[in-house]
């Protein structure tokens, strides 16, 4: 049982794969292939309905047994009988678009795969046994509902229809979501049998209101009730089948399905009768009300069917109230075979006319005698004349709305007067429909596009009719149908139906309404049907799609309130929030923050000494020096004081390393912004006020000052050592034993923290990358332009300070000094202050001011090496070391200290591997000062900044230099600036 | 645990013999492939192995747990190393279907290795300050990337992302010095120890705050996302993959393990920030998806909104809420930056990616859109499709929690997701052709699309294989909150005094 | 156990400058404001390392015993400095190419341009 049932649900999927690749080979034949799946399934469940074993547990395949997700089955009777419709409707509806969608038609394929996907979804959202499962396929039918709706998606109005149709479904489902999850909790399980049949919690019963109201929320929206109705009628823009599958019989009935299925759960609500009483029926009169005013056929069919799913839904809400709904089925089946044989008529109407506006049809009853048949027959039973399952259907209907009312005056007599409206109103809506499309002469329009219908095509309609019909007189056994589905709970003992039931109060209040609808319709019909069809207040559609389309403009104001497309606001936003936060803080725990500091605080002292205090004054006057200075050069120079009295500090703190790296790296970069500065001179650009509104310099002020306040305080507090002994003693410790040096910093750096400085330098070496890779780049409007002939040497040659013999001599032997000291600091690096970062800023600063006064261009010959190569190597031989060890099963980055011993004249020489670690980094450092200070040079220079290889290596092949290479400066008119 | 250093090492040693090799050639592109190929070996094997025996940890240079630095892979940062390979992997695939090789960007590919450098130490390491070390080799990294094929038109974008983040960095290295000031030391097990020691003094707290903006700002909480939207689609496709998918969940990640390992489990003011400021992250994000008419702008408004998911997750910080981000994660990588593939290609055919100037893909490339319907409903959380079930968790949390308004933002937010997303389906799918008719199809684009379907695939089977992936998130959520084995792993010392939430379930 | 005052000040006055230069428009201006943030950050990490008055520098050799600096800061602010160098660069040349591509080194007048419709 279990494996059929669940191959019975895949089926269609199964054979929905399939499709495309058929649709591409058989064209419009597909439909006949497509054809099999939903009759095999109707086979397999009919005999599984045969011999069903007698409530048989609930199948179940664990998915997610964690969270009590399973794929398990329930086919009770509820179950079946709406899988059983899906599968014999869909071989209807397949059939019906197997001669629908002819030559003319495109996407055969897809279409079946949809629909048949479709029924797979369908089938397992009636037949899941658990909430979940429920859920799931229950969106995945809207899903694949999307697409069928906008199958001909090239016009707007199907994309849009389809649009309305997921949101809808999909905001209401979420809402489902939420109501499942309740009722998982509620239970403690999601499996249906559990939910059916658990006692609720006392103490949770409010919580089961709640998740009755998510989950309403839902069915509502998939049932298309008020106030979601509106996407039913947009949703007509599908293809008919679609329309008469999805949209009258299957789909949104769904919400009809799951009343039913958690009837018994939520039983014993007292929100349950008048809710749904409310939303059922007031949607019932609604649609009626919107029909009567429809004149395309597909928007009046979509608007009696919204309104007969506000009948099925509201029927559920008497169940509380005690009157029994075992005739719940009755009513479905009619609807299912009148509806989905009226969708196919107008179908058929639409495809051999050309139209469906009831003002431009008429004299089709000649024209398809077939059809008018069947239309007839299916109109009937919407009127609920007596031989069809109509009058069936609305007979017991009025008997179970005069039954209730009796028991409930109130409540009873809103069901009963809603009932006999709507029904007043469908007979004239069916009388209409058959008088305007069948009867009279044929119109014009008709007469221009008419070609007749094959009868294949007609054949499915006319098998519904019969069906209606044929149920129609033999009431007793469309009666036996509800026992056989029946589910203990919800339907009663088993009662027989009767064609003819004798004079009864019901017969007489139906011949009533014919009248009065007969009546009406001759009213109406002297008015000329006008009027629009949707009046204003109730054109919700027209307010969605306004919604939807508003919401971008929202959107839009959104970004600009918080300032999302400001860049220039985004520092101050991020400051300003990091500042409140913190701060904030800081404010609200003030005491135990002050407590922290008590007696701790250096103040000014001869014991501290009063150097210090003289060093903060200098920095400010440096600070206001850079901020009130007018020129970018005076202020650099403010600037280089700072980070002048900053290495100062790295003295106080017996940091000699930092002092010697601070004065270099300062050097370095104030070397580059220098270049920089020089460019933007050389275009004329010069430091000028900022022209700005009080405002946001005041809203800098601020901000600056927070900043300073937060810095500083937070410095305050974070320095009390909470904790000892710290990490920086323990290095202490082990620095000489376990390093091997007695500089602590550098045996961090080194040792201890050698995953550091490898990522420290592979950083500059990408920074460098990305430096080069801003000097070439595309014009966003035209193709590159060919790159012309590199320059003679001495053309390229830039000699930035001009070439006086003295200084170029000086220099050079400058060269050999520094480097020589930069190979002494090297080698005692892991000893004392120096290593190979400050060695190798040594070595690049005398290669780079040697390239200045020589020419970068004769440098360049000279080095003969690629730079960045240099930089990779070294990073390569950072790397090696550190792998070494993974060869002797050490740890990553693990040094080894060996000597060679008694090497003449230099004794034992210490050869370990820190050392080659440290050479990395100096040739790291070397190569990429090199790379990143020339380049620059040569272009700001105008020249170009890469050799012709070099941008081969650095620059996709459609990037030219960022620099139009024009005549290049004079030396000695820019030389001023660097001198 | 030697393995460990493998997820950074070897993306480093590739992109450096890349860079050796200079020019792009086909042998150079073989040859990353294979590498990133080997990385993503190497991850499910750390996975597996974290999997069965919890944290793996390497003293780096053989100094013990105190005094160097520690890696440290648990299942979570093997989740993440595997989910960067895999992303790297198909971003690599991509770009050599993008182009041919010539007409690549030499540094590109070495670039993308040395942000997977960045982005991998910062799974890996078990030291704040090595995590900095970390950001900056992935900011400085990205920097590059971002400026490396930007035009004379978008450079000037590239500076939203900069000037953020290098104030991020700044403060980041604040935080560090008053940590250090405050545990006096930086391993995350023994900041742990003290933390706990430290439980009530009000610096623990502020410090939590500092890193609370400086890791929000990298992932994109609400209001620190600006940098995202304004740089992000001026990257070339692939990079723009990689980065939608890797760059922000460095930071949720990092939130993870700060606020589920690091900080004990007692500070609600942070908790409550993150989850109001993921509230306001959804709603702001997918309204400014929603208002975009390109297709890489819309998703990377998207970025932040589904951001705004993971820390919401955060924020309820229970262990359930911590799995939930987990699989959220897991599913939002792949989906993501396949999305920015497909978003990648459309550029590709059309030459824009203005959703006015496209249209008629569904007809033309079926394939495409196949792929993109199902990341994109699965971005919107239709179930069963992978983006549900973390949303699913996450809603069962609210609801457990009674978070109503919360709730409500995350399905306005998922509601606002699809508009979004059909925004884009209609404009480039539905849509008819674009006057003039299709652009021939260019070179590539078959290849490329093939890229896109493979990681749809793997995404459906995370969809629908999500027990499997349900059960690594749980654990991997447990190993994060499991403070006292954590701290045992590491330091080999038993912390029964560690405070956890674990105990509380 | 102490609290040093005077790096208190100083890193906050110079803070507060850069946040005040980095808010500003001007290219330049920003890059000095960014170079004076890296250098304020390096100060308060030295601070963290505690009063040094009454020790020696971490530099074991001859003072072995004696009491010394914590080493640690010191090595974190080296890598600092080396890294921010990276980045300085990486600015100098990013603020480079805005200004040739855009002919202006105002953030202002740049941003300007996304408001007539110029995104990427």
């Amino acid at each position: 049982m279990a494996t059929l049932l669940l191959t019975t649900i895949l089926l269609p999927a199964i054979f929905a794969l399939a499709m495309p690749w058929l649709g591409r080979r058989l064209g419009p034949a597909t439909g006949w292939v497509a054809l099999l799946a939903p009759v095999a399934v109707c086979v397999s469940l009919i005999g599984m309905l045969l011999n069903r074993p007698e409530e048989g547990a609930p199948i179940m395949i664990e998915w997610i047994p964690a969270l009590g997700i399973n794929v398990s089955l329930l086919p009770d009777g509820l179950g079946l009988f709406y899988a059983l419709v899906v599968s014999g409707v869909g071989v209807a509806v397949v059939a019906y678009a197997a001669s629908y969608l002819d030559g003319h038609a495109r996407d055969h394929g897809p279409f079946y795969a949809y629909l048949l996907l479709f029924m797979s979804a369908m089938l397992g959202t009636v037949l899941s046994g658990n909430l979940m499962l429920l859920f799931v396929s229950w969106e995945l039918t809207g899903l694949v509902s999307f697409l069928l709706i906008g199958f001909l998606h090239e016009k707007k109005k199907s994309a849009y229809g389809a649009r309305m149709a997921l949101l809808t479904t999909g905001l209401t489902g979420l809402s489902l979501l939420v109501g499942c999850i309740m009722l998982g909790q509620i239970f403690g399980a999601y499996e249906l049998a559990v939910i059916l049949e658990a006692p609720v919690p006392a103490e949770k019963t409010a919580d089961l209101a709640w998740a009755f109201g998510f989950c309403l929320v839902g069915i509502l929206g998939k049932s298309a009730q008020f106030p979601f109705f509106y996407w039913l009628p947009n949703a007509m823009a599908a293809p008919t089948p679609v329309s008469a599958y999805l949209h009258s019989a299957t789909m949104v009935k769904l919400g009809v399905f799951l009343t039913a299925r958690l009837l018994p759960c939520f039983n014993g609500l007292a929100e349950w009768t008048p809710v749904l009483l409310g939303f059922g029926f007031g949607t019932m009169v609604l649609g009626a009300f919107l029909a009567v005013r429809a004149h395309d056929l597909k928007a009046l069919l979509a608007y009696t069917t919204v309104s007969q799913l506000g009948l099925l839904i509201g029927y559920y809400g008497l169940f509380a109230a005690g009157v029994p709904v075992q005739w719940d089925y009755v009513h479905i089946l009619n609807h299912v075979f009148y509806k989905a044989g009226l969708f196919m008529v107008v179908g058929i109407i639409d495809h051999s006319t050309g139209g469906r506006d009831l003002r431009q049809l008429g004299g089709l009853g000649r024209l398809m005698p077939w059809t008018a048949a069947a239309a007839g027959v299916g109109l009937a039973a919407m009127a609920g004349l007596p031989l069809t399952t109509g009058f069936l259907s609305k007979e017991l209907l009025l008997k179970t709305a005069f039954d209730f009312q009796a028991t409930s005056p109130v409540w009873g007599a809103w069901v009963l007067g809603a009932v006999v409206f709507a029904a007043i109103l469908k007979v004239t809506i069916a009388w209409r429909f058959f008088r305007f499309a069948f009867l009279g002469s044929a119109s014009p329009s008709v007469t221009a596009h008419w070609h007749a219908p094959s009868f294949a095509l007609q054949a499915a309609p006319v098998g519904l009719a019969a069906a209606t019909l044929g149920f129609g007189i033999a009431a007793g056994s469309f009666g036996r149908i509800g026992d056989l589905f029946a589910i203990t709970g919800v339907h009663a003992a088993p009662a027989t139906l009767y064609m003819w039931h004798g004079v009864t109060r019901e017969l007489l209040v139906s011949v009533g309404i014919v009248a009065l609808g007969m009546a009406l319709y001759a009213l109406l019909n002297r008015r000329g049907w006008s009027g629009v069809p949707v009046p204003r207040w109730l054109a919700f559609d027209a307010g969605f799609e306004r919604g939807v389309e508003g919401i971008p403009a929202f959107g839009r104001l959104t970004i600009r309130a918080t300032q999302a497309d400001r860049p220039l606001h985004f520092q101050p936003v991020v400051l300003g929030v990091t500042l409140v936060l913190t701060l904030g803080w800081c404010v609200y725990e003030q005491e135990a923050l002050r407590n922290v500091l008590t007696g701790l605080l250096l103040l000014p002292s001869e014991a501290y000494g009063w150097h210090r205090y003289f060093v903060v004054l200098m920095a400010a006057g440096a600070l206001v020096a850079l901020l009130r200075a007018r020129g970018w050069v005076t202020q650099l120079l403010a600037l280089s004081v700072l980070g002048f009295l900053v290495s100062f500090y790295f003295v106080l703190a017996k940091a000699p390393d930092l002092a010697l790296t601070q004065i270099l790296v300062e050097t370095a970069s104030l070397l580059l912004v220098l270049m920089l500065i020089m460019r933007l001179r050389k275009a004329g650009q010069r430091d000028r006020p900022a022209n700005e509104s009080v405002g946001s310099k005041g809203i800098r002020l601020i901000l600056a000052v927070l900043a300073g306040a937060g810095a500083a305080g937070g410095l305050l507090v974070f320095q009390v050592p909470t904790v000892a002994p710290r990490l920086g003693d323990l290095l202490l410790e082990n620095s000489l034993t376990g390093a091997k040096g007695a500089n602590a910093v550098n045996t961090t750096l080194i040792d201890f923290r050698g995953m550091d400085t490898m990522f420290e330098i592979l950083v500059l070496l990408v920074a460098t990358l990305g430096c080069l890779g801003l000097l070439m780049r595309k014009q966003a409007d035209r193709p590159p332009r060919p790159c012309p002939a590199p320059e003679s040497a001495d053309a390229r040659e830039v000699t930035p300070v001009g070439d006086s013999f003295i200084l170029t001599t000086v220099v050079s032997g400058l060269f050999f000094v520094i480097n020589i000291f930069a190979l002494y600091l090297f080698f005692r690096g892991h000893n004392a202050p120096g290593g190979g970062f400050i060695a190798g800023l040594c070595t690049a600063i005398s290669f780079v001011m040697l390239g200045f006064v020589q020419g970068i261009e004769r440098l360049h010959r000279l080095l003969r090496v690629e730079p960045v190569r240099l930089a990779v190597v070294g990073l390569l031989l950072a790397a090696a070391t550190g792998t070494l060890p993974l060869v002797f099963g050490d740890a990553f980055l693990q040094h080894y200290h060996p000597y060679l011993k008694n090497v003449p004249l230099l004794g034992d020489v210490y050869i370990g591997t820190p050392v080659f670690f440290d050479l990395g980094v100096y040739l790291v450092v070397v190569g990429i000062t090199l790379k990143i200070v020339f380049p620059l040079v040569k272009s700001i220079y105008g020249f170009r900044a890469f050799l012709l290889d070099e941008e081969r290596a650095y620059a996709a092949p459609d990037e030219e230099p960022v620099e139009p290479t024009a005549a290049p400066v004079r030396p000695e008119s820019s030389g001023g600036n660097l001198r | 645990m030697n393995l460990t250093v493998l997820p950074v090492l070897l993306p480093m040693l590739t992109g450096l013999i890349a860079l050796l090799w200079s020019r792009p050639t086909a042998g150079r592109r073989t040859a990353i492939v294979a590498s990133t190929l080997g990385q993503l070996g190497v991850a499910l094997f750390l996975g597996a192995l974290s999997y069965a025996q919890g944290p793996l940890v390497l003293p780096v240079g053989g100094w013990g747990t105190t005094l160097g630095i520690v890696l440290v892979v648990d299942l979570l940062s093997a989740i993440m190393l595997a989910l960067s390979s895999f992303t790297a992997l198909a971003c690599v695939l991509y770009a050599c279907a993008e182009k041919p090789a010539a007409a690549e960007h030499p540094l590109q590919l070495p670039l993308t290795q040395f942000l997977v450098v960045g982005v991998n130490l910062a799974f890996v390491t078990g030291d704040m300050f090595n995590l900095f070390v970390a950001f900056e080799v992935m900011l400085v990294t990205s920097y590059a990337l971002l400026t490396l094929e930007s035009d004379n038109r978008n450079v000037r974008h590239a500076w939203s992302y900069l000037g953020l983040n290098l104030v991020g960095s700044a403060l980041f290295l604040l935080g560090c010095g008053y940590a250090y000031g405050l545990f006096g030391t930086l391993n995350f097990a023994e900041m742990a120890l003290q933390a706990d020691a430290l439980a009530g003094d009000p610096r623990l707290v502020l410090l939590a705050l500092v890193f609370l903006v400086v890791f929000g700002l990298k992932a994109g909480v609400f209001p620190f996302y600006y940098w995202l939207p304004e740089s992000y689609p001026i990257l070339p496709g692939p990079v723009a993959a990689f980065f939608s998918g890797m760059l922000t969940k460095v930071g949720v990640y990092v939130l993870l393990r700060v606020f589920g390992t690091v900080f004990p489990p007692s500070l609600p003011l942070v908790y409550e920030l993150l989850a109001w400021g993921a509230g306001l992250t959804m709603v702001f994000g997918v309204l400014g998806a929603v208002a975009q008419s390109r297709v890489q702008h819309i998703l990377s408004y998207h970025i932040v909104s589904q951001i705004g998911f993971m820390v919401l997750a955060i924020g309820f910080h229970t262990p359930l809420a911590f799995t939930a981000a987990i699989l959220y994660i897991i599913h939002h990588i792949v989906v993501k930056s396949s999305l920015f593939l497909v978003g990648g290609t459309v550029r590709h055919v059309f030459g824009t990616d203005r959703l006015d100037a496209t249209g008629g893909l569904w007809r033309v490339a079926p394939w495409l859109g196949v792929a993109f319907l199902i990341q994109a409903m699965s971005l919107a959380g239709l179930p069963p499709l992978s983006g549900f079930w973390g949303k699913y968790l996450i809603l069962v949390e609210g609801v457990g929690e009674e978070r109503w308004v919360l709730l409500a933002a995350a399905i306005v937010a998922s509601i606002l997701t699809l508009v979004s997303m059909l925004k884009i389906w209609l404009a480039c799918f539905w849509a008819p052709a674009p006057e003039g008719g299709m652009p021939a199809s260019r070179p590539g684009t078959r290849r490329m699309t093939s890229v896109v379907v493979g990681m749809t695939a793997v995404s459906l089977v995370i969809g629908l294989g999500v027990n499997f992936f349900y059960g690594v998130a749980d654990r991997a959520a447990r190993q994060v909150l499991d403070r006292p084995s954590y701290i045992e792993a590491v330091t080999g010392r038993p912390a029964p005094g560690a405070e956890t939430i674990l105990s509380l379930r | 156990m102490s609290v040093q005052l005077d790096m208190a000040i100083v890193v906050g006055l110079m803070t507060g400058a850069a946040v005040y230069l980095i808010l500003q428009k001007n290219f330049v201006r920003i890059l000095f404001g960014f170079i004076l943030l890296s250098n304020a950050v390096n100060l308060a990490l030295l601070a963290v390392a505690g009063d040094p008055s009454g020790k020696t520098a971490p530099v074991l050799g001859d003072a072995v015993g004696r009491p010394m600096v914590d080493p640690l800061p010191q090595a974190l602010i080296l890598t600092a400095i080396v890294i921010g160098f990276g980045v300085t660069a990486y600015l100098v040349f990013l603020f480079y190419r805005m200004f040739v591509d855009h002919d202006t080194a105002d953030l202002e007048e740049l941003t300007a341009e996304d408001e007539k419709g110029g995104k990427p």
